[in-house]
């Protein structure tokens, strides 16, 4: 309580006062006296609620100006909405692909199961009229054109299956999108608990964690994973012809 | 380009290591093998000391591929493998820094088996030029 020297004399005196007024039976003074001790030790208490109070005020401040929670609400958090929005077009756009691939190559299918047919039927004939020259020639021709048939068929259906294969090619990307957004999550959550504690105890913020929802190489550039439509980086090169532009400039 | 060489494709993700690894199959590539790190790769490399390909990706834990690449730049008897990237990583600093890095080829994801025949073609053109 008496953190100066002045105050130290300042309150000597006063007790001294209060001794003599009290020896001298003054009860005004003495009341008067009382009251400003009572003063000071208020105005004490005032000074150090109103340091308490600035503290939790800057806390505060610091919270709501310190980046991490506005950075999550402005940017991260629609940034993840747009990301997993991306993700459903992509498995979307995947899954479409693969079923046009399947539903066109059916026909493929039954074409060529028509086309055996044709030729089991033909060599039937054959047999039934024991090779006779004019049936066998019949039979030389549906083979010739059923063989062509066949081949184009088996071509869509197997350049088909190659297309589904590549269709797949959604996974990785959506995968690589969605543990970006995990670890966004994680951010938040982890912002959520330290708000938790600053509410709780009025504890000034120190060494809030500041993870941004990118990793960083050990090189320093920042690792993007794959582009989601209007939440491109800057510096992003299009399309494979655009990187192959870029690195023919660079002499590669 | 002998089909019958020695490919180590690495990607966290099974999918896309399955993806180009018939797609390797269907252009008469089938001595391949896989790793889902850089670490385990390097290891394989290392080991084995006979691979005449590395197909990688950028964007893996522990060991990014730009890592692995440097890592084998820098090891004596690894600095002349050809080596290609696939990734989705397509920033112009990155590109930059693969290509400084020694990288043979770049292709960004998605892609298609076309453009993966032909940096293959360029790759090994380069190499027995």
């Amino acid at each position: 309580m008496i953190s100066t020297s002045e105050q130290y004399n300042n309150l000597l005196e006063k007790a001294r006062s209060l001794v003599n007024c009290v020896e001298a039976g003054d009860g005004d003074e003495v009341n008067k006296i009382l009251d400003d001790l009572g003063n000071s030790r208020e105005e004490y208490l005032y000074q150090e609620l109103g340091k308490l109070t600035r503290e939790l005020h800057s806390t505060l401040d610091n919270f709501q100006s310190d980046t991490r929670i506005a950075q999550l609400v402005g940017e991260d958090i629609p940034d993840a909405r747009d990301r997993l929005e991306h993700v459903i077009n992509l498995t979307d756009k995947s899954a479409h692909r693969t079923i046009d691939i399947v539903e066109q190559s059916i026909p493929q299918c039954d074409s060529i199961a028509e086309e055996v047919n044709k030729l089991g039927q033909s060599w039937k004939q054959c047999k039934k009229r024991k090779m006779k020259l004019a049936d066998l020639k019949k039979f030389y021709n549906t083979f010739t054109e059923s063989h062509e048939v066949i081949i184009q068929d088996v071509g869509h259906i197997k350049s088909g299956l190659n297309e589904i294969l590549m269709a797949q090619d959604f996974q990785d990307l959506t995968g690589q999108i969605i543990s970006r957004v995990i670890t966004m999550v994680a951010d938040v959550e982890e912002s959520l608990v330290n708000l938790i504690k600053v509410t709780g105890h009025s504890q000034p913020l120190n060494n809030l964690a500041h993870k941004k929802a990118g990793d960083k190489d050990k090189g320093g550039i920042q690792v993007e994973g794959p582009q989601v439509p209007g939440r491109e980086s800057e510096s992003i090169i299009s399309g494979q012809d655009g990187v192959d532009d870029l690195l023919s400039s660079l002499g590669f | 380009m002998d089909t019958n060489m020695k490919i180590l494709i690495v990607d966290d993700f099974s999918t896309m290591r399955r993806i180009i690894k018939n797609l390797l199959g269907d252009l008469g590539f089938k001595n391949i093998s896989q790793a889902e790190d850089g670490v385990m790769a390097l290891r394989m490399l290392q080991e084995a000391g006979d691979y005449d390909f590395l197909v990688t990706d950028w964007n893996m834990p522990e060991m990014p591929g730009i890592e692995l690449l440097k890592a084998v730049r820098a090891d004596e008897k690894l600095s002349q493998l050809p080596v290609l990237l696939v990734t989705a990583e397509q920033k112009r600093e990155q590109i930059v820094e693969a290509a400084q890095a020694g990288v043979n080829g770049y292709i960004v994801k998605p892609f298609t088996a076309v453009t993966l025949k032909e940096k293959l073609d360029k790759i090994f053109e380069r190499i027995e030029a």
